[in-house]
């Protein structure tokens, strides 16, 4: 059943004036015990101080690029490994008054974990807060203080310190990159003297050489055999078959005469006789004629036989008088010359071919050597240039930070002297005792409300249950009891008061510092 | 005296039986026809009564207690510094009256659980009906196991309702005491105290009831008895009666003994419950609350 708010703060202020007694009694346990907690909960001091990581000075856009000013990132990480280092604690034991009672060294260590535990180091990205909590003002300060200051030191040192470093190695570096390059130099400078012509580029004229030795070779070899078919015909011309293509022309003149004399002769036969003197005359002429032909012919065989025997040939004699064959005799020997000179040209190219060949294979082998000692050197030498350049930068980051122109940690916020204490104070023990004193039992009451099966409202009879509810009667008080209520109330307050004045006075001593 | 009052007794004196049908519903006649079938109701309309305002005055009160006795006792009377509670059982004893038609009844007044008492809450009623001059009130205490009148009364343990039903030769006016109130007198439980459901089925004890009722028209009959659930002769009591009215102190019973107590009881003999001993608030917000 849902119940009016009303309702319940009616029935929550009447349970809780009917249990006013266990009430009080909570009340004054509660706000009584943590009175006491908070009189003697120690003072706790904090001293802060802020110190900004500055990074953006004025150098850094002009040496962009040249310097590296030392940058950390991290500088709170980097604060807390400075801060929590044993250099800078034995510094504060030190100065801050720990050492005065001479503690041994394990009462060092706890000292020091002690301050550690005590001791904050917060940040972000530009700025760190160094906080130190003490129970003593004075000393929370001075450690706050000389921790601020023993850091900047620290920072300051090792930013120099790493430059330093930075500079040194490069510089190594360049020392070690130089003697390789002068020994590469030296390598190279060797190989030139024993191979003079090894030079760039060799390779590429060998082999255009050697193509070019070949294409001549091919096209000279064409050329020659070319001119050999040539001087063949020509001896084919001057041979024999022409010598007897000539004589056969005169053997033809004497069978044209024959033939003519024949003609003649039939001609006469058709008017005379045979014993006409010009048909004896042609007859004669006709013998004489045959005869001269076959001495002709026999005169061939001969010639033929005798040239065949001696393997020249026979030229008549009326031919070598022939302009033509001179003319043909003439080009057979310009070819037989030429023919001569190409198989000389033929013999010198290849010989040349030979050499450059030899040449070529000599090449190849310097020209991997040469390669990797130029290489060795190009790199070498490029690596040692950018080492020169760096180590430049290097030497003007290192007196960059020198000059303490680079990252600076600048103090923002000096530490000072805490004049209240912080954390959870006797005042925060006071209220709580007070409030807690009330809400403690008022809501244990709520919650047995809220928890309790047993009816508290007649509501849930008539409603819930649907039953009648014909009176709700209060409880009937005697007047001796209204009197015990009265006595029991004053009771009550005066307890209640006397609880405030124990306050009163806890605060007072408190406040004068007497507590 | 409350407006119905007057109204009733009024119509009463008039005609009974019209009067009572037309201030009927229809439920309420299926209640007056349950009734009265009772045995008690039967023999109320054969006995002829003797009901006189000028007898109750004569009526022998004895010594009557004062403002501060009463307080002391936590008995309501009409000069209590807290006139609220008083107030309430008026309008309880309205509700009654209402319910009875103006006639007089027998009253159960209950408890659910065995803790629990109702002796005050039964006594405060009767005190409430006592104080209309033209009313008598009878409380008869049958809680034989544990007792409570007495104590409350401030009476010494004398011969009560045991006593009477376990000798026939005792008298009813023998038991019945005054008990310094106006107009109400109290029947103990008695000395004898064995075999008590033995007693309330015994037919003497019906008689009883019946004599009581019948006797005045104008007296109210109450009995205070042990919490029902678990109560046999509670249970039994429950028959006797025209009606029964539930004490539920305020922060002590669950739902579900409320809901058994009213299952024992039944719904037609339930007239509803009395939600008391409900704490007071502190004087500064009952100043604001009246």
């Amino acid at each position: 059943m849902a119940l009016s708010v009303d309702l319940l703060i009616k029935v929550l202020v009447a349970e809780i004036f009917a249990r006013r007694n266990s009430i009080f009694v909570i009340f004054v346990i509660i706000s009584l015990s943590l009175l006491t907690v908070g009189s003697m909960w120690p003072k706790r001091f904090t001293s802060t101080s802020l110190i900004l990581a500055d990074e953006s000075n004025i150098l850094q856009p002009l040496m962009r690029g040249t310097a590296e000013a030392t940058r950390n990132t991290d500088y709170v990480g980097n604060a807390r490994e400075i801060i929590f280092g044993e250099k800078i604690m034995n510094q504060i034991l030190n100065e801050a008054g720990w050492l005065k009672s001479n503690p041994s060294e394990v009462q060092q260590a706890q000292l020091k974990k002690s301050i550690k535990r005590n001791m904050s180091v917060r940040g972000n990205k530009g700025s760190i807060k160094i906080s130190y909590t003490d129970n003593k003002p004075m000393r929370a300060y001075i450690t706050a203080k000389r921790m601020t200051e023993l850091f900047i030191e620290e920072g300051e040192k090792s930013k120099i310190n790493e430059s330093q470093a930075a500079y040194e190695f490069i510089e190594k570096q360049v020392n070690e990159y130089l003697s390789k390059l002068t020994i590469v130099e030296e390598q190279l400078r060797e190989f030139r003297s024993n191979n003079p012509d090894a030079r760039p580029g060799l390779v590429t004229e060998v082999s255009g050489r050697i193509t070019r030795l070949t294409t001549d070779i091919e096209r000279t070899h064409l050329e020659l055999r070319e001119a050999m078919i040539r001087a063949d015909s020509l001896q084919k011309q001057l041979s024999g078959e022409a010598a007897i293509t000539i004589s056969q022309s005169k053997e033809g003149q004497y069978r044209a005469k024959i033939a003519e004399f024949q003609a003649m002769l039939e001609t006469l036969r058709l008017d005379y006789q045979e014993t006409y003197p010009d048909i004896i005359k042609l007859k004669h002429q006709i013998e004489d004629l045959k005869s001269s032909m076959n001495a002709e012919i026999q005169t061939r065989k001969e010639a033929k036989t005798h040239a065949a025997s001696s393997g020249t040939s026979y030229i008549d004699e009326s031919i070598l008088l022939n302009p033509i064959y001179q003319q043909l005799r003439s080009d057979a020997s310009s070819t037989e010359t030429h023919i001569a000179t190409l198989h000389a040209r033929m013999a010198e190219m290849n010989k040349m071919l030979e050499n450059e060949f030899l040449r070529a294979k000599r090449i190849h082998g310097g020209e991997a050597e040469l390669a990797k000692l130029t290489r060795d050197y190009d790199v070498n030498q490029e690596i040692y240039q950018d080492l020169l350049r760096r180590m430049e930068r290097a030497r003007v980051s290192k007196n960059l930070d020198k000059e303490n122109q680079g990252l600076t940690f600048k103090i923002q916020e000096p530490a000072k002297i805490p004049l209240l204490p912080t954390g959870v104070r006797f005042l925060h023990f006071a209220l709580a005792g007070l409030v807690l004193g009330l809400a403690v039992p008022v809501g244990l009451v709520y919650v047995l409300l809220q928890i309790d099966p047993r009816v508290r409202f007649s509501q849930v009879i008539s409603k819930d249950l649907g039953i009648p509810v014909l009176a709700e009667i209060n409880i009937i008080s005697s007047r001796s009891d209204d009197r015990k209520i009265r006595i029991n109330m004053l009771i009550l307050s005066i307890g209640t008061l006397m609880v405030l004045l124990i306050y009163g006075y806890v605060s007072w001593l408190k406040f004068t510092g007497q507590l | 005296m409350s407006k119905i009052e007057e109204a009733l007794n009024k119509a009463k004196q008039e005609n009974k039986s019209n009067t009572r049908s037309l201030a009927l519903t229809n439920s309420d006649k299926a209640k007056l026809k349950s009734s009265e079938l009772m045995p008690l109701h039967n023999l109320d309309n054969e006995i002829q009564r003797k009901s006189s305002t000028k007898e109750i005055s004569l009526m022998d009160n004895g010594e009557i207690l004062d403002s501060n006795q009463l307080s002391e006792m936590k008995i309501i009377h009409s000069e209590m510094t807290d006139n609220k509670i008083a107030n309430t059982y008026r309008d309880l004893r309205t509700k009654l009256i209402q319910k009875s038609k103006g006639k007089n009844f027998i009253a159960m007044v209950t408890s659910s659980v065995s803790f629990q008492d109702s002796s005050s809450t039964s006594l405060n009623i009767a005190t409430a009906f006592s104080f209309d001059e033209s009313k008598t009130s009878l409380l008869i205490d049958c809680n034989l196991n544990n007792p409570k009148l007495d104590q409350l009364l401030e009476m010494e343990s004398d011969k009560g309702l045991t006593d009477y039903l376990e000798n026939e030769s005792i008298f009813v006016d023998t038991i019945m005491h005054k008990t310094g109130i106006k107009r109400l007198k109290a029947i103990p439980a008695g000395t004898s105290r064995e075999t008590a459901t033995e007693y309330f089925t015994s037919l003497r004890m019906r008689q009883l009831m019946s004599d009581l009722l019948a006797r005045y028209s104008d007296r109210y009959i109450f009995l205070d008895t042990a919490p029902i659930n678990g109560s046999a002769d509670t249970r039994i009591l429950v028959d006797l009666c025209d009606f029964v009215i539930l004490v539920v102190p305020y922060g002590t019973t669950s739902k579900g003994q409320i809901q058994e107590a009213v299952d024992a009881i039944g719904s037609d003999k339930l007239l509803g419950v009395v939600f008391n001993e409900i704490p007071k608030l502190p004087v500064f917000m009952q100043s604001k609350k009246s």
